[in-house]
């Protein structure tokens, strides 16, 4: 089969139908719900995910925290491409 | 007591609907003893279940049965469980499900579907499950589930008299654009123990799909996510079954009563709450099913002292019933079991037993 596509700064991510982002009341933490599973998010994470929605690119995510958080760019970008790239690994969004 | 657990909130809830299926197959899940519809959960029961489960810290519902479409306020159910957040898995045989009754599901809010095979050509697969024309109507339904989009589970249930199939299996999965199989070798609890016999594979089966899936999990990769259940017999390391007792899921009866897994009225001496009279959450903290074999605190020899007891967290307390004669053994699949001789005693000689005649699913004689 083809190789899944590498994320990019230009990719646009979205959530793979069947997966979704929710606040977790109980556990006051954002969890991922997919299909027999369930996944609970470090607060890096979350901050990214909650950027999904099927019109920004990985750049313009990176430009929202980098705004929001003051952190260095080089630092931010790595940690969003690794991020989705992790996540379109596990089949939880397409980008 | 010194290892009294914090109980934690549960993340899954198993909903049985009904005991009802059009399916027979030897290895049902359900206990021997069916419950009768008449005393089945109403709609407004279970909608107050949902909401409880939900304040309790339940993410993802998995409604079964029997054959949970055989419930007419399915859709009703559905949304009472979208309403309060759930996410919702519908565990189907598929055989009456028709296109339209499938939309309405998905309008009510129905997340995902799991699909159960019995095999991959009518004749072996209506067999297993002793229904004429059901392996067309599943494939019928498979077909309008990848064409509405649904994100869908294959449940690929493997035995000696289908695993030749596991190729066909995974094609199967591939054709209806299913993300994800559970290639789910039988678990010898209620019916199939019965039928242990005609369902146990040799070694030699098990062994080559095992390779099967390990090559196929590669070839997959990014496609099709494979879920591999080894069969408990030819293991040496025992399933951290449920996750653990009373650690993060539930489990209710199509009359409601709470379990901490499906088997678990196996298990004589334990008594099970039922949300008829206490409420989801008073029976999770403190019901005496769950208190029973929830933690550590109950484990002897070899599990008490194991590193890997909260790992595995002994087991299975219903395999360890079953094969030792006592549920707070160590589950013998475990090699440091000293009963573990007992399960590839027995694999292996079932296994080369050649009747292959099922005792099938049913409802006892006496109601027909």
């Amino acid at each position: 089969m083809a190789e899944l596509p590498v994320v990019t700064a230009q990719s646009v991510p979205q959530w793979a139908r069947g997966v979704r982002l929710r606040y977790d009341e109980t556990r006051e933490n954002w969890v991922i719900v997919s299909p027999e599973r369930v996944s609970m998010l470090n607060q890096s994470a979350t901050e990214i995910l909650k950027l999904i929605d099927g019109e920004r690119s990985a750049t313009q995510m990176v430009d929202e925290l980098v705004a929001q958080f003051h952190a260095p760019r080089e630092i931010i970008e790595k940690d969003v491409l690794h991020t989705l790239q992790d996540m379109q690994t596990r089949g939880l969004i397409a980008c | 007591m010194l290892d009294k657990p914090a109980i934690g909130a549960p993340i899954g809830m198993l909903c049985e609907l009904t005991h009802r299926c059009p399916l027979q197959c030897p290895y049902c899940s359900n206990p021997v003893e069916l419950e009768r519809p008449a005393g089945e959960l109403t709609t407004g029961e279970w909608r107050d279940v949902l909401a409880q489960a939900a304040a309790l810290g339940v993410l993802q519902i998995h409604l079964s049965g029997g054959e949970p479409t055989l419930r007419r306020d399915l859709e009703e159910i559905i949304k009472a469980a979208a309403d309060a957040g759930l996410y919702t898995n519908l565990i189907t045989a598929g055989v009456h499900v028709d296109r339209a009754r499938l939309k309405a599901l998905l309008d009510a809010g129905l997340d995902h579907v799991q699909l159960s095979l019995q095999g991959t050509d009518a004749a072996t697969a209506d067999r297993i499950a002793g229904m004429q024309g059901g392996f067309e109507r599943k494939m019928a339904f498979a077909q309008a589930v990848a064409e509405e989009g649904v994100p869908l589970t294959v449940n690929a249930v493997m035995h000696r008299q289908n695993l030749a199939q596991l190729p066909e299996m995974l094609e199967i999965a591939l054709k209806f654009k299913a993300h994800r199989i559970e290639v789910a070798h039988v678990q010898y609890y209620g019916w199939a123990l019965k039928n242990r016999a005609a369902l146990m594979p040799t070694r030699r089966q098990m062994d080559k799909a095992t390779e099967q899936v390990t090559e196929a999990r590669e070839r997959l990769k990014g496609r099709l996510q494979i879920d591999y259940v080894v069969p408990d017999y030819y293991a040496s390391r025992p399933k951290p079954c449920m996750g653990g007792w009373g650690r993060s899921f539930l489990n209710v009866t199509p009359v409601g009563d709470v379990l901490p897994c499906h088997a678990a009225q196996t298990i004589p001496g334990l008594t099970f709450d039922n949300v008829r009279d206490t409420p989801l959450k008073e029976i999770w903290e403190t019901s005496s099913a769950f208190e029973t074999y929830r933690g550590t605190g109950w484990m002897k020899a070899p599990c008490r002292t194991c590193p890997e007891r909260e790992k595995d967290w002994g087991g299975c307390r219903c395999q360890a019933l079953m094969m030792t004669g006592d549920a707070a053994n160590a589950d013998p699949v475990c090699a440091r079991s000293p009963f573990h001789h007992l399960m590839e005693d027995t694999a292996a000689g079932e296994s080369e037993r050649h009747d292959d005649t099922f005792i099938p699913r049913r409802f006892a004689r006496s109601d027909a």
